[in-house]
């Protein structure tokens, strides 16, 4: 039930969504997840490992693979890295990560940043 | 809207940080300040830290007075382990490192006995772990800020009158976003002469419209004797916070007549509290035992419907219980906590109704073994202990191992509040008390200002610059508590637009007349003069017909408000002694009785000596000993303060003390 997205990756040829690299890594996950199921422990050194060799930009890309192949646990993991990744960061920080631009007219963004000025404080340097 | 990630991608990201987080990006961009403000986010946000938390709340809201800096304080505990016993030897042991300069062994035991004792005296919060401090969304003239209740993150308040009988001002806050909002006032009641209104609460969630709603019951409480109910049951008041609007259902409440304030809980859908029949409105009171019976009203917020509930046997038919409906474990359960042992037997034990509605299933848990002199159950906390106030003290009692221990913090019993807690968006996207449209959320920053003023308390973003690295936050990190709020500990002063709204008040002279709950037109009773002086009066009334009542009834008034001076209503004996006539011309002028519920600014000071000394003139029993006494008692404000706000009977047992102490 995992694997119906990934079989239908098999055999679509055309697919550029995921690459060769990232399915490489994608895919063992439940394999490994099936062996340490019981010991989250474990599990969690593996995908500690496993983070150290990503970029933060590739871990976009993971995730995409992972929600395009309908991989649960995969994007689960992959959110919550993210998460913790995010959670102390700047706004721009936050923008570059996603790509995303900012749409508030000139006055307001300067509003809104007055208003929750309490929520910015100790944020992380960029 | 991003390229790279789909829309569920993002929030179930986004969905997994601290709210302090997601406030900040909201910043990030319209389309991201929209879903965060969305309902649908803020569900699955606090979904997540649900199951995230094993399926319970991850903190405890707690409240009390505090008696040595004369304010309100709210704070979050951690729920797991609220007052952790090693508290104050935390810091004791990093104090007496500091000292060691070697750092060498802790000092030895007495001296360390000592320092220890001195830590305790200086109570729970004066040691900054353990707990966040939440600064206050609203400085009370009276500074007693009650909570009413909360709910999935947001949090009602009341301002109280000093006779403590009805709200002055509700609000609204979600100490998470600090965002507050006061509700408008409530519909006027017709009160009748000799009547008062004594009004009690109720806050809960409908989940089907997906509204917050408050309710609030008003009795007419009076009569000639101060105890005797009017009889009818209680005018019913619904506030929802998606229109920002009150309305009256038709209809009345339940005719239990709900005995304790701010003693209710919403459980299962529906708001509780415990409450009494009063079937008997005679004086008689060798019967009142035996018509006595005790019950659980219920009012159900999504069907505004009013229900009753049998308590168990052996607590129906008993007076004077000073019970209150809880919450244990998701269940509803009764504290009786007799704290008055002359007008019952001790009973402080723990119920739960094990199947909701089902009578048979109310289980006593446990008899809560501290000692006599309770005075209230405040709470529960995860790990099964129950903390209850005794002589201002609040304790935590275990009873596993029927241990007591002292969790040093001292206040009024009254004024302790301890509930779950759990962090949310509610109220992001609310101005004045009524939901923005989403499509609107951040280009309505620019007509924001204008809202400024109408019922909003704005939060200023006075902060201290010592929440770098706050060693509150880290501590409750450290217990797993992972959305932590970094917050001041400083307390809010008024803004400058509340600051002016209050000076103006005071200057003007026509200011909106106060209105006293008896239902005429009594302004400045202390300062009238004994004789009957019609031009003033009629002077008076004038004002009243010109200003609208709405004006008067300032629930959503932020300025400070006086209550009347004749906070209760006199006997008979006293009023034919003194206003009769006044009162019959008056009657005959006003236009129509109305009662308000806020008591409005007068000119100068109300608690004046002069005013002060007016009140005392009404008892013309006293004599000139004891009238001598008490004036000099009254040079004092505090002593004015207390002496106008009290009602009439205790007035009269305070000067009684104060003439002839008891030894």
């Amino acid at each position: 039930m995992k694997f119906c997205t990934v079989k239908q990756y098999f055999d679509d040829e055309n697919n550029n969504n995921v690459t060769n690299g990232i399915a490489t890594t994608v895919i063992p996950l439940p394999n490994k997840h099936l062996k340490i199921k019981a010991n989250n422990k474990e599990m969690e050194q593996y995908e500690q490992e496993l983070l150290r060799n990503v970029m933060p930009q590739e871990l976009t890309k993971l995730i995409l693979a992972a929600n395009y192949l309908n991989f649960k646990e995969a994007l689960d993991f992959f959110c919550r890295t993210v998460a913790n990744a995010i959670q102390n960061k700047s706004v721009d920080y936050v923008r570059k990560f996603f790509g995303l631009e900012s749409d508030f007219e000139p006055g307001e963004e300067e509003k809104l940043c007055k208003e929750f000025a309490w929520s910015f404080e100790g944020v992380d340097e960029d | 809207m991003s390229d790279y990630f789909p829309d569920i991608v993002v929030v179930d990201i986004l969905s997994r940080l601290p709210v302090k987080s997601l406030i900040r990006f909201g910043c990030v961009s319209k389309y991201w300040f929209s879903l965060i403000s969305s309902h649908y986010f803020n569900t699955e946000h606090q979904n997540r830290t649900l199951s995230n938390t094993t399926k319970d709340s991850p903190y405890l809201l707690f409240s009390h007075y505090d008696l040595k800096i004369e304010k309100v304080r709210f704070a979050l505990l951690s729920s797991d382990d609220p007052f952790p016993l090693k508290h104050f030897s935390k810091h004791l042991d990093s104090k007496l490192k500091l000292g060691v300069s070697d750092g060498g062994p802790i000092p030895d035991p007495p001296i360390r006995r000592i320092l220890m004792k001195q830590a305790k005296k200086r109570g729970f919060f004066a040691y900054p772990s353990d707990f966040v401090e939440l600064p206050s969304p609203y400085q009370s003239p009276m500074n007693k800020l009650f909570i009413a209740g909360s709910c999935n993150g947001l949090v009602c308040l009341a301002d109280v009158a000093p006779s403590g009988d009805h709200v002055v001002l509700l609000i609204l806050w979600n100490p998470s976003i600090r965002k507050a909002i006061s509700l408008p006032p409530s519909p006027v009641v017709n009160v009748p002469v000799f009547y008062k209104a004594v009004d009690h609460l109720g806050f809960g969630y409908d989940p089907i419209t997906d509204d917050y709603k408050l309710v609030r019951l008003v009795y007419l409480q009076g009569g000639f004797s101060h105890n005797e109910y009017e009889g009818d049951p209680p005018i019913v008041q619904i506030y929802t916070l998606r229109t920002g609007a009150w309305r009256t259902i038709p209809g009345r409440g339940s005719r239990f007549i709900i005995v304790q304030r701010f003693s209710l809980m919403f459980v299962n859908g529906s708001v509780h509290w415990f409450a009494e029949d009063d079937n008997d409105s005679d004086d008689d009171d060798d019967d009142v035992d035996a018509m006595v019976r005790n019950m659980i009203i219920s009012f159900d917020i999504k069907d505004e419907v009013f229900h009753e509930m049998a308590v168990p046997k052996c607590l129906e038919g008993r007076l004077n219980l000073n019970t209150k409906v809880a919450v244990l474990g998701g269940l509803l359960a009764l504290v009786p906590c007799n704290s008055n042992l002359y007008l019952s037997d001790p009973c402080y034990s723990v119920w739960v109704m094990k199947e909701y509605g089902v009578v048979e299933s109310w289980t006593k848990l446990y008899d809560i073994k501290v000692g006599e002199d309770l005075e209230s159950v405040v709470g529960f906390t995860k790990n099964g202990e129950v903390l209850v106030s005794m002589a201002g003290k609040l304790l935590s009692f275990n009873p596993s191992s029927q241990r007591t221990l002292n969790v040093h913090i001292h206040s009024e019993y009254v004024s302790f509040y301890l509930d779950t807690y759990m962090e949310s968006l509610v109220l992001l996207n609310v101005e004045d008390g009524v939901l923005r449209k989403q499509a609107n959320s951040p280009s309505t920053s620019k007509g924001r200002g204008e809202h400024e003023e109408k019922g909003k308390i704005r939060l200023g973003s006075v902060l201290s610059k010592q929440e770098k690295g706050n060693p509150k936050a880290s501590n409750l990190q450290k217990k797993g508590c992972s959305n932590v709020l970094q917050i001041s500990s400083n307390t809010l002063a008024p803004n400058r637009e509340e600051k002016h709204a209050l000076d103006d008040e005071f200057a003007n002279d026509g200011v909106p007349i106060h209105l006293d709950s008896d239902g005429c037109n009594t302004p400045n009773m202390d300062s009238v003069p004994q004789t009957v002086n019609d031009t003033n009066i009629e002077n008076q009334i004038q004002h009243a017909k010109k200003r609208p009542i709405q004006d008067t009834s300032g629930k959503g008034k932020k300025v400070a408000k006086k209550e009347d001076r004749i906070s209760e209503v006199t006997t008979i004996k006293e009023y034919t002694a003194m206003t009769t006539e006044r009162f019959h011309a008056r009657r005959g002028k006003a236009s129509s009785s109305f009662e308000h519920f806020a008591q409005s600014v007068g000119g100068g000071d109300p608690y004046s000596l002069s005013k002060a000394i007016d009140v005392l003139n009404q008892y013309e029993y006293l004599d000139n000993y004891s009238y001598v006494k008490v004036t000099k008692v009254l040079q004092q404000k505090e002593d004015r303060l207390v002496f106008m706000g009290m009602p009439e009977h205790r007035r009269k047992a305070w000067m009684e003390e104060i003439a002839h102490p008891k030894e």
